[in-house]
């Protein structure tokens, strides 16, 4: 299972990936919307943060689910964007999460999905 | 012997009689079986004529050989016109649908047919359950069961038509999530997109599959809510589930309410409690403005009205400036309450977790009550019981406030007799914290019992408050602070004989060693030999009060208007002994100007006293950490300042490496939480030490690069751009759980999208304050060589130590 983890803190990039693959994930992280572009084939699921430096979350989420439509999406947002759920999920996310977010429900998110994609 | 004549054979003569002994006895016997089976049958007829249910014997074809009572009156006819009638057509049956199951019937088996509804010759509606079984006999023949459920249905009718008509969905799905029944409502929801069939599709995958789990786990009803798109137009419903038994075996039934307008209505409902908060914090803000600008002149009132009094030797007019100094004290006082009230109010008043020496913090308070209350000539005693911990973990700022608002009511009302503080402990509790009374009880007047009630709420007082004078805040204040504290405060109270006020808190003891033992140093006025200060004031009339105040003391004194100003004066001349800096000042403020001084290597060693009226906790802090060696905060009196004197020099004389005894930050200011709170940063990375190590130290790398790039936009007034770097500050600290950053972050990013550039400014600052603690408390935990002493050390050992403890 590979997952795409595009999130402009690294930071938080660092804390996330760790974790993923401390649970046997394999890990696409990249930064920016361009980075993120580069991988879309490869990503069973995708995990986006929407604010981004050169782009949104919805971007790569709109490319992603024209180029591999099996992929599962999740996004990060933070309260008091613009953007709502049902602009996401219009994009094609699965998974609509508000940020602050406990990296554990990613994880159980993620653990979630991939069960269900493997059986 | 018979004679038989002789043409006749005797043989058949006996065949002849036997036969008809034979036949005669037949006759009779045939008799007999006859009336045995007209009995038997109407015993057959009578049992089938008093069964409630319709019974019948028909060919396959349905035409009826033998009918009973029940079906004739179910059918509004009689037993005699029903034989060789076809009984579907007369029930109304498409018999021939179901000829071929029927036929197929083997004995003992039976078909049972749809609900059957039949008018009356009344005209009302029966109806009738019809089963038909393989009779298994020669002739082929049929028995068909008819039993009236009119009663039942009805009901079940009634039932469906409420189900169906209830303005909320109604569903009931099989445990896979099939949905088997969904009410009217419900598929109206749907009316314009496809009704989904499953409980997945309705809900999405995940939330199905965390609700399959939860019921399967609880058996409880589960609780959710869901957006469905409808003409474009998002819908809110609340959506609610069971497990309930059905059929033999379990099933999922559940509503689904259109909840649109009660969602609308929260919002909005949101929206004006949040406008209220925001109202609210607006009035904290204004408040503490307000009180910077009433303290500015109040101090230079003071200031003159002491000034006045050296110089005055006319009792009368002596008098008027006791009036005058007392009513600017007043003032004052009532100022400081009310600032304490707005901040408990907007909940930015925080109680400080310090050791404390309990036993110390009564004894100097003792001190202070115990001349006030002889100067009145009252007695005044303080007695610790039994059971009070002398060390524990507490306020003692705020527990000195407590008692000195509650023995300064008593001062003020009591005439005769006295004022007795007992302390006691009530036990320890199961966590190891105790519980402590003080009970602070008087002679004096008493209140009256209609007043009692309303006692602790702000601006209420009796008559004799009201002649005695008091801001009326005092309890309130004191209400507030001890429930802050985890405690609680009573009142009881006889008109005549006196009151006493009982406030119960909930302390954690600690060990001794713990108290900090700040150093003591002399507040001899004597010790302060004369010198030299440099005033930094913008306001005229506040540095007259100054100079005048240190002239008394004939000390030397050169003004300055701004920060550049004094940085000016002191590139030519730094022989000065103090410098007097007020913080808000036009050019350049306090702050920076002393962030100047404190690097210039010329003038780093002059001791810099802030004068300030900002009275909010982070203002302060960020006078210490900008270099300043103390603060005073406005009105200054002779007394403050003399005091701040001797102080700075008494940590001359100290030897290197002794700690300074500067007036200590107040206690809501100290914040006693860390940077990062890595116990639940440990959490977070699941145990992962190492990783959390980084993180902490990304952190810090990262916040370098974060503070410069929000600089530059504030420089460049970019507002977008100082959003965005606050967004990116806020989602990594609230990850990492640096709370004080996110904070800092928060505030200056709400400061860009209100477009507010006066309040930009000392957010940027609060955010450089941020990131510089956070920066020391690193390098802090870094440089520690003892693991164990360090707060938040972010070493290995030191993260297994905090995990631990924070189990």
């Amino acid at each position: 299972m590979k997952i795409l983890l595009l999130e402009d803190s690294v930071i938080v990039a660092k804390l996330l990936a760790s974790l993923l693959k401390s649970r046997g994930y394999e890990v696409i992280e990249a930064v920016s919307v361009a980075q993120a572009m580069d991988h879309l084939v490869e990503a069973d699921i995708a995990i986006l943060d929407y604010q981004l430096p050169d782009g949104n979350g919805l971007d790569v989420a709109r490319e992603l689910r024209r180029r591999k439509p099996s992929a599962y999406l999740i996004l990060l947002t933070a309260r008091g964007h613009s953007i709502t759920e049902r602009e996401a999920r219009r994009a094609g996310i699965d998974q609509y999460l508000e940020k602050p977010v406990e990296p554990e429900t990613i994880l159980g998110i993620v653990e979630v999905h991939s069960k269900q994609a493997a059986a | 012997m018979l004679l038989l004549p002789e043409c006749i054979d005797p043989g058949l003569f006996y065949f002849v009689g036997a036969a008809a002994a034979f036949l005669f006895l037949a006759l009779i016997r045939c008799g007999y079986l006859k009336n045995i089976i007209r009995r038997s049958r109407d015993h057959y007829k009578n049992l089938l004529d008093a069964s409630p249910f319709g019974v019948a014997l028909t060919t396959s074809a349905g035409t009826i050989h033998v009918a009973n009572k029940s079906l004739a009156d179910f059918l509004g006819t009689k037993v005699t016109e029903l034989k060789g009638r076809d009984l579907s057509e007369l029930l109304g049956i498409d018999y021939w649908r179901y000829y071929s199951s029927v036929e197929a019937l083997r004995p003992g088996n039976f078909v049972v047919l749809p609900i059957v509804e039949s008018k009356q010759p009344d005209g009302a509606i029966q109806y009738l359950t019809v089963r038909i079984f393989a009779s298994g006999s020669e002739e082929n023949l049929f028995f068909w069961h008819v039993v009236d459920e009119t009663d039942k249905i009805r009901l079940e009718l009634e039932y469906m038509e409420l189900l169906e008509n209830v303005p909320v969905g109604i569903f009931r799905s099989n445990m896979e999530g099939d949905l088997t029944y969904k009410n009217h409502k419900f598929q109206q929801f749907f009316e314009n997109t496809t009704v989904p069939a499953t409980l997945n599709a309705l809900l999405g995958e995940n939330l199905w599959t965390l609700i399959r789990k939860e019921i399967i786990k609880k058996g409880a009803t589960f609780s959710t809510g869901l957006i469905i798109e409808s003409e474009g137009n998002p819908k809110h419903f609340m959506f609610s589930v069971k497990c309930c038994e059905y059929d033999g075996g379990l099933c999922l039934a559940g509503t689904l309410e259109d909840v649109t307008s009660l969602a609308e209505l929260n919002r909005r409902l949101k929206s004006a409690v949040d406008k209220a908060k925001e109202a609210s914090k607006a009035k904290s803000a204004f408040l503490a403005k307000m009180s910077h600008e009433l303290r500015t002149p109040l101090n230079v009132i003071h200031g003159v009205a002491e000034l006045l009094r050296n110089r005055v030797t006319d009792d009368g007019a002596l008098d008027l400036i006791n009036d005058l100094q007392y009513s600017s004290e007043h003032l004052t006082a009532l100022i400081g309450d009310i600032l304490d009230l707005a901040k408990i109010e907007s909940g930015g008043l925080e109680i400080n977790k310090e050791p404390l020496d309990f036993q110390e913090l009564i004894n100097s308070l003792e001190k202070v009550l115990g001349v006030q209350a002889r100067l009145k000539g009252l007695s005044f005693s303080v007695k610790i019981r039994d059971g009070v911990p002398r060390y524990f973990i507490g306020d003692p700022v705020r527990i000195k406030q407590i008692i000195y608002n509650l023995v300064g009511n008593s001062l003020k009302f009591v005439e005769e007799g006295g004022i007795l503080i007992g302390i006691e402990g009530r036990g320890q509790r199961e966590d190891g914290k105790v519980e402590i009374e003080m009970a602070i009880s008087d002679t004096g007047p008493g209140i009256p019992s209609d007043v009692l009630p309303n006692i602790f709420n702000p601006f209420v007082q009796d008559k004799q408050g009201k002649i005695k004078g008091g801001t009326g805040l005092g309890l309130a204040i004191t209400k507030e602070l001890a429930e802050m504290m985890g405690g609680s405060i009573s009142v009881e109270s006889t008109v005549g004989l006196g009151t006493v006020f009982r406030v119960r808190l909930v302390v954690e003891p600690c060990q001794e060693d713990m108290v900090d033992k700040v150093s003591k140093v002399g507040h001899a006025l004597d010790d302060v030999r004369p010198g030299r200060a440099l005033i930094v004031d913008d306001v005229a009339m506040n540095r007259k009060v100054l100079r005048l105040l240190l002239e008394t003391r004939k000390w030397g004194v050169v003004e300055a208007e701004n920060g550049q100003q004094a940085l000016d004066i002191l590139e030519q001349d730094q022989a000065f002994d103090v410098v007097l800096m007020d913080v808000s000042m036009p050019v350049m403020d306090g702050v920076t100007a002393t962030k100047r001084i404190k690097e210039n290597k010329k003038t780093g060693h002059l001791p810099v006293i802030g004068i300030t009226a900002h009275a909010l906790a982070d203002d302060k802090r960020r006078f210490l950490e900008a270099g300043m060696d103390s603060y005073i905060s406005k009105p200054v009196n002779s007394d403050k300042l003399w005091e701040q004197f001797s102080v700075l020099s008494g940590m001359e004389n100290h030897a290197e490496g002794e700690e300074p005894a500067a007036e200590k930050p107040e206690p809501d200011m100290d914040d006693s939480s860390e940077p990062v709170d890595m116990v639940a940063l440990l959490d977070t990375c699941q145990g992962m030490n190492e990783l959390a190590k980084e993180l902490v130290e990304d952190l810090v790398k990262e916040s370098g690069g974060w503070l410069d790039a929000a600089a530059r936009a504030v420089d460049a007034k970019n507002l977008k751009e100082i959003r965005r770097v606050c967004h990116l500050v806020k989602g990594t600290a609230s990850t990492v759980h640096a709370g004080e950053l996110f904070l800092a972050a928060e505030e200056l990013g709400r400061a860009a999208r209100n477009g507010d550039m006066e309040m930009i400014g000392p957010r940027l600052s609060s955010l450089q304050d941020a990131v510089q603690r956070l920066k020391n408390w690193y390098e802090e935990g870094i440089n520690n060589s003892e693991p164990s002493c360090a707060p938040g050390l972010p070493s290995q050992t030191s993260f297994g130590n905090r995990a631990r403890s924070g189990q």
